[in-house]
């Protein structure tokens, strides 16, 4: 059997697979993008009006679940009129999968014959597509109290059958950032430290082994099961390249050039509580950022459907029951309780938000070169239609903020979104997945 | 891959050669692999399942499992380490994928963060041994660590060991140069990469299913003997087959009849006892009794901390019991015998001061089986309020996993429309039994009936069964009711006074049979039994009816079938 090859890890070999795209950088005089996060929730399901402005334009009132934006009123662009489209495989026909599937993808999922409970992302998301184009690291993560390997969890993909897994344990996490990292301090230089390197150029050894090893197994399969070797190969590449990351920055320590001075370490958290993991991947997201050692952050907040109870918040939902069982499938009767368990998973990306906007850097602030894209996968209750997105940055002042959009003569997808997105991080596309030639959200830009 | 890459295999090489002579005795031997029954001296009753309403289930699926590979799950690949360091773990690794609960690694894969988990386990394990074991096991390190036959000798042990019994020179030869690539950097981190190199190898790392079928051809193939070997060693005790079943397997001395033995002894041996009691829980949905005995303080229904070890204490003991000293299919529903320790006897209306368990016989009317004990009726209730049971879980639970029903929806309805039409407050809930006021809510919007009578009335049957699973006879100042007089069993309505008479059809019932064997196959398969359903169920109630009921022999029977071990070649995904 020919040995897959990994052509996408190049320019050329994404748009050899993504022929509809193309990677080319915008040709602009402006500066690169530094960041990019896109934070996807899962809780919404919401009435209309608890999520968007009444009124568009800049003098808007916030609407309840965003109520405490107030301060990042005017670092905001509110999209009303974006829905996912209702196109391919819907397993049990309540839209969950599809919807988080194509979420970032707007591509349709890809059913699996023998477990109609699950299906799988049917192609490359939009995070990734920049990834690739800024030759970036990129992070994933999961607020959850354990790994929960589903597409319901997992809407970042590498391509068609291949997700990018969000790690739900911030200790673990914190370990892959910042294991052998040092902090550069002004004007001093240490000695690069032999055990660490010696330990690093080990790994290196077993995994460039591993590489032969698998390369070896495969033979043996011949056809069988290409994927997940696939995968697992790609995840040994990926610690390859951590590994060279790790010795170069061993070897050539950071400096205050490069990292920003705000740079520490957060502090490592393995805590299974859903508020405590929350801060702790917040925190993870902004360090990483910040130390560099990350230009892309995806964090998804739960999962389709979470059934947590929210009782760090006092909601009152019964023992017996979840936010899910009891609210969401409750509207007309829990309209109070799903505004104020929603608010709470936004005001938890308020608080990074109002983070970086308090961290200086340049001329302005981190939140000036960071574009933040938030969204979720559904309208209201299961519905694909006027699903949530925020823009959330002005990047490099080439984003007016302090919007509220209403779109109309639609359909607008999110291929629309995504597309707008890719632009605004430089890449010159026209649309994403299954519709490539959608173009961007008209007047977001 | 071809059969020519056996001969590259170092340590197996010359044995399977022999095995192509002798496999007389091997699985490969028998007559008619695509439908063993009759050469196993189970009637094929076709009469029989016809009437169990399983008729033509022994035809082979139109659509066999794909050959493939399948990634160790955590306790998989923590049993393999023990096995082949010879070290008790100290550390504990979490990865499962799985199917209806039941865990496996058929859809796991190794990806970023969990190759990053995997590996860093597999390190601290390494060095582990390298610290604490490797100059015991190898006595050549300590004398003439840097010669090559030492070397040599260390690796293809402990790659034959953890490949279990397939290594290639290709493979040795790779191993020993990263080794001499990281030596100079010290001995123990030497030794500990060659460790990890060699663990984290896919060797290690996957199990396969029918890598060496024939290119030729499309039709079902049986798996190589050592790959049932690794099947059955793995899904009944999580653990690698021992370097003697290997051996049989690779030189064609691993025959029926030895696997028959070898499955009884491995489901005896403490991890497959583990093993078995977590098919029991998955099976009856009580992943929440871990979760007791883990974190007893979020159930404030609980008396103490220990209540909650103890509720899942109880649960392991009445599997073993049940399974190994008892024994039959109709016990796990009509036996009245149990356990109890000064924990749980009170939710029994029993006294004990021990904080041993021992075992009693529970009072006939109010206990029978598997699914009375407190610990399963504990579970599926409410964390909080040990007065109220809870209907729609356990009904759920009954009908899903007991009798393998499926909860239809009713075309047009809509749940949230439907929800929305319950007033809550228009009633006074307080001095009503949990049944009752669940019956008033479904009197308010007759779409809920629809759907809910397809399953609440077996919940209904346990509204006896408090939230800690004691006895009552009252709620909320009410006498309980339990008697349901419309419950499906057996394709039919039937009226029950409560759980216990319930039990005993169940112990009757060939469609809890069913059931269970569609489980059972489930779990020991690890994935959905998809097109291969009808055959394995049926083949399986067979099997059971066979075996007299008795559950080790059917698990010995049905697991060393040669129909499970029937791949094809193709793509899996």
């Amino acid at each position: 059997m020919k040995r897959r090859q990994f052509i996408f890890r190049s320019a050329q070999g994404a748009s050899f697979l993504l022929p509809v795209l193309s990677m080319r950088k915008a040709e602009s005089e402006m500066a690169e993008l530094q960041r990019l996060m896109v934070f996807v929730e899962t809780g919404s399901y919401p009435y209309p009006e608890d999520f968007f402005p009444a009124t568009a334009g800049t003098n808007f009132l916030l609407p309840p679940i965003l109520r405490d934006f107030g301060d990042l009123r005017q670092d905001m662009v509110i999209v009303d009129g974006i829905d996912i489209r209702e196109s391919g495989p819907n397993p049990r026909g309540n839209n969950h999968l599809r919807s988080i599937g194509k979420l970032l993808t707007a591509k349709d999922i890809i059913a699996i014959r023998e477990d109609p409970d699950d299906a799988l992302i049917g192609g490359i998301s939009v995070d990734e597509v920049i990834r690739r184009q800024w030759n970036a690291r990129s992070i994933e993560l999961q607020i959850h109290t354990q790994q929960y390997r589903h597409i319901r969890s997992q809407p970042f993909g590498l391509g068609a059958r291949q997700f990018k897994f969000p790690e739900a344990n911030p200790a673990l996490a914190y370990d892959a950032i910042f294991r052998n990292f040092v902090i550069p301090q002004a004007g001093t230089v240490t000695a690069p430290p032999l055990a660490a390197i010696r330990q690093l150029n080990a790994r290196k050894s077993v995994l460039d082994g591993l590489l032969e090893d698998l390369s070896r197994f495969r033979n043996q399969l011949d056809g069988l099961e290409k994927l997940k070797l696939d995968i697992h190969e790609d995840a040994v590449r990926t610690a390859e390249r951590s590994v060279a990351q790790e010795l170069a920055d061993l070897e050539n320590p950071a400096d205050r050039t490069t990292v920003s001075s705000q740079c520490a370490f957060p502090q490592r958290n393995s805590s299974s509580s859903i508020p405590v993991r929350s801060q702790a991947h917040f925190d993870l997201i902004y360090a990483a950022l910040v130390c560099n050692r990350a230009r892309i952050a995806n964090l998804i907040f739960s999962y389709s459907s979470p059934i947590y109870r929210y009782e760090w918040i006092n909601l009152g939902i019964a023992l017996s029951s979840n936010i899910h069982n009891q609210v969401y499938h409750n509207r007309a009767n829990e309209r109070a309780r799903h505004i104020q368990a929603t608010r709470w998973n936004w005001n938890e990306l308020a608080k990074f938000l109002r983070r970086l906007k308090s961290t200086p850097e340049g001329a302005g602030t981190m939140l000036d070169n960071t574009l933040v894209y938030g969204t979720s996968h559904f309208g209201l209750h299961h519905e694909l239609e006027r699903i949530p997105v925020v823009f959330f940055g002005n990047v490099q002042g080439r984003l007016v903020t302090g919007r509220s959009l209403k779109l109309s003569g639609g359909p607008h997808t999110n291929a629309k979104a995504l597309c707008s997105l890719g632009r605004l991080c430089g890449l010159s596309i026209n649309g994403m997945g299954d519709e490539p030639n959608s173009g961007p959200i008209p007047g977001l830009v | 891959m071809g059969r020519g890459k056996h001969s590259l295999y170092l340590v197996m090489g010359i044995t399977l050669l022999l095995g192509v002579f002798q496999n007389c005795t091997s699985y490969h031997s028998q007559e008619n692999i695509q439908s063993s029954l009759g050469s196993d001296g189970i009637e094929r009753n076709e009469s029989w399942l016809e009437s169990i309403g399983l008729q033509g289930s022994l035809l082979p699926p139109a659509k066999p499992t794909a050959a493939s590979i399948r990634m160790l799950t955590g306790r998989e690949i923590e049993g393999s380490l023990n096995d082949v360091l010879g070290l008790s773990s100290s550390l504990s690794i979490t990865i499962s994928g799985g199917f209806k609960g039941f865990q496996s690694g058929q859809d796991l894969v190794l990806d970023n963060n969990l190759f990053d988990q995997v590996y860093a386990y597999v390190e601290a394990r390494s060095r582990d041994y390298v610290t604490q074991k490797i100059e015991t096991d190898f006595a050549c390190l300590k004398t003439r660590p840097e010669v090559a036959d030492c070397q040599l000798q260390v690796v293809t042990e402990l790659a034959k060991k953890a490949y279990r019994g397939r290594v290639t020179q290709d493979q040795i030869d790779a191993l020993l140069a990263t080794y001499r690539r990281v030596r100079p950097g010290g001995a123990e981190l030497g030794r500990t990469t060659l460790l990890t190199a060699l663990l984290m190898s896919p060797s290690f790392l996957y199990r396969t299913e029918g890598v060496d079928l024939r290119e030729d051809s499309d039709s079902s193939q049986l798996m190589s003997d050592l790959e049932i070997a690794e099947f059955i060693s793995f899904s009944l005790a999580s653990r690698p087959p021992s370097e003697e079943v290997v051996d049989k397997a690779l030189s064609g001395q691993f025959s029926k009849e030895f696997a028959q033995q070898w499955v009884e002894q491995l489901l005896k041996s403490d991890r497959g006892r583990e093993n078995l009691v977590k098919f029991f829980k998955s099976w009856l949905l009580l992943d929440q009794l871990d979760q007791m005995a883990l974190q007893p303080q979020t159930f404030s229904k609980l008396t103490s901390p220990e209540q909650g070890r103890a509720l899942a204490l109880e649960f392991a003991l009445n599997v073993e019991n049940l399974v190994f000293e008892k024994g039959k299919f109709e016990d796990l529903f009509s036996s009245t015998e149990g356990f109890v320790n000064r924990q749980t006897a009170s939710l029994y209306g029993l006294t004990s001061n021990s904080t041993e368990f021992q075992k009693v016989a529970f009072n006939p009317q109010q206990r029978k089986g598997l699914l009375t004990m407190a610990s399963v009726m504990a579970t599926h209730s409410a964390e909080g309020d040990a007065s109220q049971d809870r209907p729609i879980p356990r009904g759920l639970m009954v009908k899903e996993r007991l009798l393998c029903g499926e909860i239809g929806l009713p075309s047009g309805l809509d749940i949230n429309e439907a929800a929305s039409n319950v007033d809550l407050t228009a009633v006074d809930f307080t001095q009503m039994t949990v049944r009752d006021r669940l019956d008033t809510i479904m009197q308010q919007e007759s779409s809920c009936v629809s759907c809910h009578a397809q399953f609440m009335p077996y919940g209904y049957l346990m509204s006896h069964y408090g939230g800690l699973g004691q006895w009552q006879e009252t709620q909320n100042g009410q006498r309980i009711d339990a008697e349901v007089e419309q419950v499906f069993l057996e394709d039919r309505e039937q009226g029950f006074k409560n759980f216990v008479e319930f039990a005993d059809a169940l112990a009757k019932s060939q469609e809890a049979r069913r059931c269970f064997v569609e489980h059972y196959a489930s779990a020991f398969l690890g994935r959905a039994l998809g097109d291969s359903k009808p055959h394995l169920v049926g083949r399986g109630a067979l099997e059971l009816k066979a075996s007299e009921d008795q559950l080790i022999a059917f698990i010995q029977k049905f697991v060393t079938a040669s129909e499970m071990y029937l791949r094809t070649r193709g793509e899996s995904l």
